[in-house]
Formats: C-alpha cells, sequence, structure tokens
C-alpha cells in the first residue's frame, strides 16, 4: 500500500469504442443497466487522485517521509462517575470523587502534571443486565427504577517522560494509575461499553495509556523533506526504467499525515465517532512506551518532458 | 450448471419459500442502517410506577381478604358517622384471628387485636361515644369477671375490643402490672404506653404510667427509650410522687437512682458517645499471621466455577468470603462444611472438622453450593454452625443442618439430622443464640418458598416454637447461581427481628413465637431462571440495625432504606439508596451504607452527606467502624475513612493483595482480615491495642447483659449498642 505506483503515460480510450458491434442485445442492455448503476452510485472520494490525472501526461507517485520521536507525555484518561436515582444523590456522589481524584493528584506534588476535565455529562444509567435481557430477547424489567449518571471525563497528562528510563515511567505510570484507582475514579471501558463491544463482537479497548509527543514542527519539517525527496528518487527511477526524461513537479498532494486525523475516535466496539474534545495541538501518540513514527505520505505528479524529435535519416 | 437443490427438492415446494426470501432481502436492503440500535442502551425507566407502591417479593402471612374489607368499611362507615353500621363490620373483623396480620399504611403489617384497638383509639369523640355506648357494659362485665385462669384472656380482650371504652385504660394498666410479672417487658410497655398515647384523659396517674413504662423498656434492655421516657418525667412531673413497690417516691429521683443504680456500663459509654477509639494501624504491611484458607491451586479452581461449565458468568461462590466468629482465644472458620479453629494469637491450626482435600475439584464437579448458607457462632465454649457435610458439596436438595461443637476440640454435640423434630428443616442465616435458646430461620425440605423462624432448646436442640413468616415469590433454594437471600435475626429485648433479605422484616415474641407485626419492603425480585453470559451482580448483605429506638432496614435486593420506629410501629421515614448497598454503622446522627461505594446519610433531614467509592472485589464484606473513622478491607487494601468527610485517611494495603478483600474484625490488639483466600492478623500500633482489647472485653459484657448476638463481631459497630 505504502509502496503503491502509479503510471499513465497516455489517457484511457473512450469505453463505448471498445464495443463490439456483434455483441448481442441483452448483454447491452444489462451492460447498459449496470453503467446507469455505477453512475447513480455516489462519487468515491479516494478516486479523486486518478480522476484527473487520466488526461495530462506524467509521472504520478507515492513519497513517503518518517522520522522517530520518544513521546514526552503519557496520558492517562479517566472518569468520575456517579449514579444514583435521586439527582442530588448523584450529585454529592460526583462532587466528591472528583475533588477526591484532584486532590489525589495534589498530593503527589508532581510539577509536570496536568489535569483537565473534558466537560461534564448528565445520563440515564442503563442496568448492564437488563440491557443484556433486551438483548437476549428477554422482556424488559418493568420496575427498575431510573438512576441518573454524572459522569466527566479527565485528562491526565504527565510531560518529561522523554529523558526517563522505561522503568522509570512505568512506576510513575503505576502510580497515577493506583492514585486514580484509589482516589475512586474509573479507569477503562465502561461496563456498557464491554457490552457495546459484545454485542458487536468486538474486543473491547482495555487501552489505559497513551503515550505522546508533541511539538512536531522539527519532526513534520524532516518528514516532509523525506516524503518529497522518496518521490523524486521513485519518479526517476520509473523515469529511468521507461527511457523518458522526468520534468517539473506538477501537482503534489497530501494523503496522509500523522497528527492531522485528531477529531475522531473510535469506540471500544469499533465505531468511529467524532471526538469531545476541543481541539489542540497535533500530535502523535502510540500505546507503548517506544519511539514514535511520524508519517508523511504525499502523491506528487511529475511531468515527462518531451523527447528529442526524431527523423527517418536518425 | 443447475443448483444441487434443485436436485434434491421439488421446485414447486422451494419456490415460494425463496420467493419470500428474496422478498425479506429486499425489504432489508432497504431498511435504515442499524446504527441506530444503539438507542437500545437507553435505561428502562420507571415510567408509570408508583413510588407509593409496595413492590415485595415476600407475602406476609396477612388474614384473609374479607377482613380487610370489614375493616376498611369500618372507617368509611365511621367517617360518615353511621356508627351502629361501622360497629357490625367491626365486629367481624374482631371475630376474626386477632393474631393474623392485617395491612396498614406504609407497608407496615399489624396483628389484627393491634389494628382495631388504634383504629378505636382514632374514633372520633362521637365515634368513641357511641362506641361506649355500645359496649361500656360488655367491657366492664368482662373486667369485673377478669379473675383467676381467664384473667389473662379477659383482659386482653379488653385491652384489644374495648379499649376506648370507660374501663380499657384499667385492663390495660392492669394487663401490663401481669406482663411485668411475667417477664414480658415489652408487652407490659407497650400496654402503658397505649394509655400514655390514646386515653390522655385517663384518671391513672401519668406519672406513675410513665414511671412502670420506664423501668419495663430499661428491664427489657431498651435504655434509650428509658431515657427519653426520663426526660419527659423530668420535664413534666419532676416532683410527683408515685407508688413503687409499696413505697411514696419522687417520680424523677427514683428513675434516676434506678438507672445509675441498674444501667449496664457499656450502656453508659455508649450514651456518653465513648464509642470504640481509632484504630492506628500498623506502618507496614507485614502481618502478625497469615492463614491461608486455599493453596493457590484450588483458589485457581474455585475463581472458575461458573465458567467451566459454559455459563461464562461468575458465581457467587468465586467471590465468597468465609463466615468466620471469634471469642478471646480462637478464630473459627466455616468454609463451605470445613471447620476449623485458629489460635488467634499465632494463627496456627488448632482443630478442623476435615482435611480440604480435593475442594476446588468438589466445587468444580457440581453447581448447587449456596456459599453463603454457611454460618458459625460462638456462644461461650460452644460452637454453632449452620452446615451442610462435605460428602454433599455442592447437591442440590440436600438440607443445611444446625449443629453444636466444642470450641476448644471441635467435639461435635448434636444436629439437626439426629433431631427427631428437626430433619425436615433445611436450616438457613446466622443462628443467634441467647441463654439456653438458639433462634434461626428455615425452610421445610422440598418447600424452600416458606419460611419459618425457629427457636430451639441448645442443650438437645429441642423445638420450642416454629413460626411461619411467610412466602418467598422465588425459591431461594432453587437461586444456586445467585446469591440467595439468607435470613438475618436481631434480638432486643424480648423481641426478634428477622428480616427475610427479601422484601420482608417480622418482628416476633422472643418467648413464644408470635409475631407482633411485620413490614414489607421494595425489593427485587430475584430472576431463578440462569441465562449463559449473565453478568454477576454486585451483592451485599447486612443485618438490620436498631439505634435509639429505630429500626435501619435495607434488604440484599432493596433499593430503599426505611426507619422503622419499632415503638410505635410506624414508618419515620424511606429513602433510595443503590441496590447494591448494605448497612455499616449508625452513630448518634449519622448512617452508614457500605458497598462499592461507602455513603453517610444525616439522619435528621436523610439527605447525604457524603459519598466514597471504593474499589469493589467481593460483596461478602464487613467494615468496621469506630469513634471517627470507617475501615473497609477492599481488593486493594484497607481503606481509613474519615466519617466527617469520607477522605481517606490512609490506605493500608497489608499483605493479602491477591485476594478480593473482605471481612474486618479486631480482636486482642490485632486487626483481622478475612477475605476469599486468607486470614490475616496485623499487630495494631500503641493505644489501639489497648483499644482493641478493651472493645472485646464489652463485647464480653454486653453478651453476659444481653445475650443478644454471640458473634462476638460487635464491639466496633454502633448496631450493637441498643
Amino acid at each position: 500500500m505504502r509502496f503503491t505506483r502509479m503510471i499513465q503515460k497516455t489517457p484511457a480510450a473512450p469505453f463505448s469504442g471498445r464495443l463490439r458491434a456483434e455483441c448481442k442485445r441483452p448483454c447491452a442492455l444489462l451492460l447498459g443497466a449496470g453503467l446507469c448503476l455505477l453512475l447513480a452510485a455516489p462519487r468515491a472520494e479516494a478516486q479523486m487522485v486518478t480522476a484527473d490525472a487520466g488526461h495530462t501526461p506524467g509521472i504520478t507517485v507515492y513519497g513517503t517521509g518518517e522520522t522517530i520521536a520518544k513521546p514526552d507525555l503519557v496520558e492517562i484518561s479517566l472518569r468520575a462517575v456517579a449514579s444514583a436515582e435521586l439527582t442530588g444523590d448523584a450529585i454529592i456522589k460526583y462532587r466528591d470523587t472528583k475533588r477526591r481524584t484532584l486532590e489525589a493528584f495534589d498530593k503527589l506534588k508532581l510539577d509536570k502534571l496536568q489535569i483537565e476535565e473534558l466537560g461534564v455529562s448528565l445520563s440515564d444509567q442503563a442496568s448492564v443486565e437488563a440491557m443484556q435481557a433486551m438483548w437476549r430477547g428477554g422482556m424488559q424489567t418493568t420496575n427498575v427504577k431510573a438512576k441518573v449518571e454524572i459522569s466527566s471525563a479527565l485528562q491526565l497528562r504527565l510531560a518529561g517522560i522523554r529523558e526517563m528510563k522505561p522503568e522509570q515511567v512505568m512506576e510513575m505510570v503505576g502510580k497515577l494509575l493506583d492514585t486514580a484507582k484509589d482516589s475512586g475514579a474509573s479507569i477503562g471501558p465502561t461496563p456498557a461499553e464491554m457490552n457495546m463491544a459484545w454485542r458487536y463482537g468486538q474486543q473491547a479497548n482495555s487501552t489505559l495509556v497513551r503515550f505522546i509527543v508533541r511539538d512536531l514542527n522539527k519532526l513534520r519539517e524532516e518528514a516532509y523533506e523525506n516524503a518529497v525527496e522518496d518521490a523524486r528518487k521513485r519518479a526517476r527511477r520509473l523515469a529511468k526504467l521507461n527511457g523518458i526524461t522526468l520534468g517539473d513537479v506538477l501537482g503534489v498532494q497530501e494523503v496522509q499525515v500523522s497528527g492531522d486525523d485528531q477529531q475522531v475516535v473510535t469506540t471500544p466496539w469499533g465505531q468511529t465517532i467524532p471526538s469531545s474534545k476541543k481541539a489542540s495541538e497535533p500530535e502523535i501518540s502510540s500505546e507503548q512506551f517506544a519511539d514514535i513514527p511520524f508519517r508523511v505520505k504525499l502523491l506528487v505528479r511529475f511531468s515527462i518532458l518531451p523527447a528529442e524529435a526524431k527523423t527517418a535519416r536518425n | 450448471m443447475r443448483p444441487i437443490l434443485h436436485e434434491s427438492l421439488n421446485r414447486r415446494h422451494v419456490t415460494p419459500p425463496l420467493a419470500g426470501m428474496a422478498a425479506m432481502l429486499l425489504v432489508a436492503s432497504f431498511s435504515r442502517p442499524c446504527g441506530g440500535q444503539v438507542v437500545m442502551a437507553a435505561p428502562v425507566a420507571a415510567q408509570g410506577t408508583d413510588e407509593n407502591a409496595q413492590k415485595s417479593p415476600f407475602t406476609l402471612p396477612a388474614q384473609k381478604s374479607d377482613v380487610a374489607e370489614s375493616l376498611a368499611e369500618f372507617h368509611r362507615l365511621s367517617a360518615k358517622g353511621t356508627f351502629e353500621r361501622a360497629f357490625k363490620e367491626l365486629e367481624k373483623v374482631q371475630a376474626a384471628d386477632a393474631n393474623a396480620l392485617t395491612p396498614a399504611a406504609d407497608g407496615l403489617y399489624m396483628p389484627t387485636r393491634l389494628v382495631v384497638r388504634r383504629s378505636l383509639a382514632e374514633l372520633s369523640p362521637a365515634g368513641k361515644q357511641a362506641y361506649r355506648l355500645f359496649h361500656d357494659a360488655d367491657a366492664k362485665a368482662l373486667l369485673d369477671s377478669a379473675r383467676g385462669k381467664d384473667e389473662l384472656e379477659k383482659l386482653r380482650k379488653v385491652f384489644s375490643d374495648h379499649f376506648v371504652t370507660a374501663v380499657g385504660d384499667t385492663a390495660a394498666d392492669r394487663l401490663g402490672d401481669i406482663y411485668f410479672e411475667q417477664g414480658e417487658m415489652a408487652k407490659a410497655a407497650d400496654c402503658w404506653q397505649a394509655v400514655l398515647t390514646w386515653r390522655p384523659e385517663s384518671a391513672i396517674p401519668r406519672a406513675r404510667l410513665l414511671v412502670k413504662s420506664a423501668i419495663a423498656e430499661a428491664r427489657g434492655g431498651h435504655w434509650s427509650a428509658f431515657a427519653a421516657i426520663q426526660r419527659e418525667v423530668e420535664q413534666r412531673h419532676a416532683a410527683e410522687m408515685v407508688v413503687v413497690g409499696g413505697k411514696q417516691v419522687v417520680a424523677a429521683e427514683y428513675l434516676d437512682a434506678f438507672a445509675k443504680k441498674q444501667q449496664p456500663p457499656e450502656q453508659i459509654a455508649a450514651a456518653s458517645e465513648a464509642a470504640v477509639p481509632d484504630l492506628l494501624l500498623p506502618p507496614g504491611d507485614a502481618p502478625a499471621w497469615q492463614f491461608r484458607i486455599l493453596p493457590p491451586r484450588e483458589a485457581a479452581a474455585f475463581a472458575q466455577v461458573g465458567m467451566n461449565w459454559g455459563w461464562n458468568q461468575r458465581f457467587s461462590v468465586t467471590e465468597m468470603v468465609p463466615a468466620v466468629a471469634r471469642d478471646e482465644k480462637r478464630v473459627y472458620v466455616n468454609f463451605m462444611g470445613y471447620l476449623m479453629a485458629l489460635d488467634v494469637a499465632t494463627g496456627k491450626l488448632l482443630w478442623r472438622s476435615a482435611r480440604l482435600a480435593d475442594l476446588g475439584t468438589k466445587m468444580q464437579q457440581s453447581q448447587f453450593h449456596f456459599p453463603e448458607q454457611y454460618s458459625v457462632v460462638v456462644a461461650g465454649e460452644t460452637l454453632w454452625c449452620v452446615t451442610r457435610d462435605v460428602a454433599q458439596i455442592g447437591q442440590q436438595g440436600q438440607p443445611f443442618r444446625i449443629g453444636r461443637w466444642e470450641a476448644a476440640t471441635g467435639k461435635a454435640g448434636w444436629n439437626s439430622q439426629n433431631v427427631g423434630e428437626l430433619q425436615q428443616w433445611n436450616f438457613m442465616g446466622q443462628p443467634l443464640v441467647a441463654g439456653d435458646r438458639v433462634y434461626l430461620a428455615a425452610a421445610k425440605n422440598g418447600q424452600g418458598a416458606e419460611l419459618y423462624a425457629l427457636a430451639l432448646q441448645a442443650a438437645d436442640g429441642k423445638q420450642l416454637w416454629a413460626t411461619r413468616l411467610g412466602t418467598h415469590q422465588s425459591d431461594p433454594t432453587q437461586m444456586w447461581q445467585r446469591r440467595s437471600p439468607q435470613p438475618a435475626l436481631l434480638l432486643d429485648g424480648g423481641r426478634l427481628y428477622i428480616d427475610t433479605q427479601a422484601g420482608a422484616i417480622v418482628a416476633l415474641d422472643a418467648a413464644a413465637g408470635a409475631i407482633d407485626w411485620g413490614f414489607a419492603y421494595d425489593s427485587s425480585a430475584p430472576d431463578n431462571n440462569n441465562w449463559y453470559n449473565q453478568p454477576a451482580q454486585f451483592t451485599t448483605a447486612a443485618p438490620p440495625l436498631l439505634a435509639e429506638g429505630t429500626l435501619y432496614v435495607k434488604g440484599m435486593r432493596s433499593d430503599r432504606l426505611y426507619a422503622i420506629d419499632v415503638s410505635a410501629p410506624k414508618l419515620r421515614w424511606k429513602r433510595p439508596v443503590s441496590e447494591s448497598s448494605m448497612l455499616a454503622g449508625v452513630d448518634r446522627d449519622t448512617l452508614y451504607l457500605s458497598g462499592d461505594e461507602v455513603l453517610a446519610i444525616n439522619l435528621a433531614d436523610q439527605k447525604l452527606k457524603w459519598a466514597s467509592r471504593l474499589p469493589s472485589g467481593t460483596g461478602w464484606i464487613r467494615p468496621l467502624l469506630t469513634a471517627d473513622r470507617f475501615y473497609q478491607f477492599t481488593s486493594r487494601g484497607v481503606f481509613e475513612l474519615d466519617k466527617a468527610n469520607g477522605d481517606t485517611v490512609r490506605l493500608f494495603r497489608g499483605s493479602d493483595l491477591d485476594s478480593l478483600g473482605g471481612m474486618l474484625f479486631t480482636q486482642r490488639g490485632r486487626l483481622l482480615s478475612v477475605s476469599n483466600l486468607a486470614i490475616t492478623a496485623y499487630a495494631l500500633e500503641g493505644p489501639a491495642r489497648a483499644a482493641a482489647a478493651q472493645a472485646a472485653q464489652r463485647v464480653t459484657l454486653r453478651v453476659c447483659f444481653t445475650l443478644l448476638d454471640n458473634n462476638a463481631d460487635l464491639e466496633a459497630t454502633p448496631h450493637a449498642v441498643h
């Protein structure tokens, strides 16, 4: 995939010209109907790259560039959750859980630790059993009392881990996780999320920690340079193999840039939904404390220089 | 090529189904995407449910419906002023079984005699006048003839049926005297309180009734009720003279002197709020000793029960914490019928009833374990257990029996298998040993839904009385895949409370077993059907708490907390709580609930003061309360919470972190933690050692005085203070 390349020296011939005259009528009808359906189908965006590449001679190649960096911060997502039949009780439970969680991390006295609250939500709490009963096709329990659930996502970020040894990082992460668990915060997928994952036949995402690289400017520059260089190398190779001369760049399109796609998240049951987080500066992350690659993938189109004129005498 | 299907099936038969399927596919292809199914995860709202409607899966033995109808008709007619017809209806009620329960307000079920008396007492002045017109002569004749062997019965008749007549107060006073002489203090106090409450115009001096009532309450062990009456006497009748024991005494001075002379020291301490001092947990995690109940291989086998049968669920045996009792010398364990005694100082195994060979295999070979039904209690030098023979582990239908063992040696005494009249019973819950009696709950073999209370003679197991308490909607003996409700017993004075943990609590006369009243509370009905992949529900259970004359009830599957004034009886208040919570303790102004979160509820306004979420590994927990602290043993260690705000003062990890958590006790300067895997003792620091020893001493004193709960685990739980 990454090394897919494409050469299009001549425009494609019109399809209609290729139809054989002796083609039988039913066949033609079927094909016609198929064409109609194809025309009616929504346009796939991925085809844009090749759609307008058909008429201009040139060499189109992908160029990929990659640089790596060690994570400089660790992120843990927590939840302060409380539920009760009385909303007043739920508020007190939520208030106490959140306060204790924040105080517990304050007591760690870690200068580079930041906690951000990403918003509070109120919802009806579904009983796991009731949910499963419904999924099994059973009757809903009618005397289940509605509960209010108050929940907020707390994002914990500890910076300055780049210079630490893996053992030190694990120790620090362990301390943060223990503090979170002991303070009453929730970590990992909720029972409802686990149920959804089960329902959709997915393995629930049990990742607790993300390691992140910010300050992507330098990485990005290097990766772009590498991608452009890679594209040029590939184009040259193709030109040489095909006996043509590579011309100027006609167009460049970004196909993939690490850290750009921050606004979607994947649920534990595999569904991609828009992120509820506010937009932040781009970053790249991994579930492991290891070098994280920053990747740039470009689609570059080069022109082909005209060949020198050849005569019969030559 | 022709499809194979066409070769084997007749086309005529195949075509219509295929067409149908095609049509279905066509319809399905036009249907909207199924993303909307996420909405199905929304909660099941209690739409259209009546908040005040009691939903109890336990049916109390109530009066026949026509009696209740007659009573309702009496109320309707008397409200209209048609008293003659009203009294005709009341006569039907009076003719019915006086001891059968009649539904009253707020889920209470009262004996019909009491309902009749109250109904009469609540009549309008005109109604009372009319009743006297009709019944004064009969009542006076009954009272006059109340002599000899019929005296008690006739006085009872006047008291219950003709209380509002001219002689009703006199009959109540005489009846109270008789009950007092017979030692039935609760009944005596009830008679005098009835006159004080409902007959304020009575010629019997109020101070005299108050003094007699206060003494009866004190003799019954109800010192909080005594204190309340004493306050009233000091405020309103301080200087009044009353005759007590043939002597003229000043009412207030007499009660003061009585309290100083008679009140047990631990009651004085409780009254002055000198609660158990806080524990000073050890600085390190190392235990003084640890007794591993199960080796790792067996523990792993336990954890798999329910999974290996294809159910893909956790049966309650996977999180069970064994029943434990302790005294000054030993810790006793009933682990699925294997009885053990450990030296409390060293943790050394002193004796055991059988070797724990192949227990893991036995657990996996069958499913019908009912681990919650095993219990152990120590009273003096005797160990009492509800248990099943280890050869019958997991065998469906095998009854649990009650038996006694010598605490020091493990030598077996009688058990219900060899006492003829007890062989029909399947015993449940923790026995309550008081003096020469053992109280406990049971169901007859093969009739698990019918619950009974029993009193047995401790010496030989003779059955003294058996009272039917009611009927479960779901038979607990079929509830093998989840934690079944085990009745919890509480003895206060002469009254025995039995919380079925399944939707009702019943108050009985401990002497004779008659039901004084019942209370049906909200509870969900557990589903006896078992489903594959059924999620395990976090379930806790604790006995009711009695403090300051108020009984706090929270059934194991109830999402309501109830406070009942036991003197009336009357529902004081109720409030919603989490179904998974359990009663943990009560002090002067706060009630504590535990479970996967600890809750502090202000008794004055029933508002939640604070909540503290704790890790939850097992629902088989027992927290510990001291003066200012709340301790809970969790899968992440022992949490020490500040009772003022719920904040964690300290998290003591300890050395049983492989476990799911469990129960906490103190004994002889040690903190004992009991988990699903081990019993661990930690040495308490400095003054806390003395505190724990003092607490243990207090338990001994209390047992001597009141013989309430011989499980001897009450030193730190305020519910022990009556």
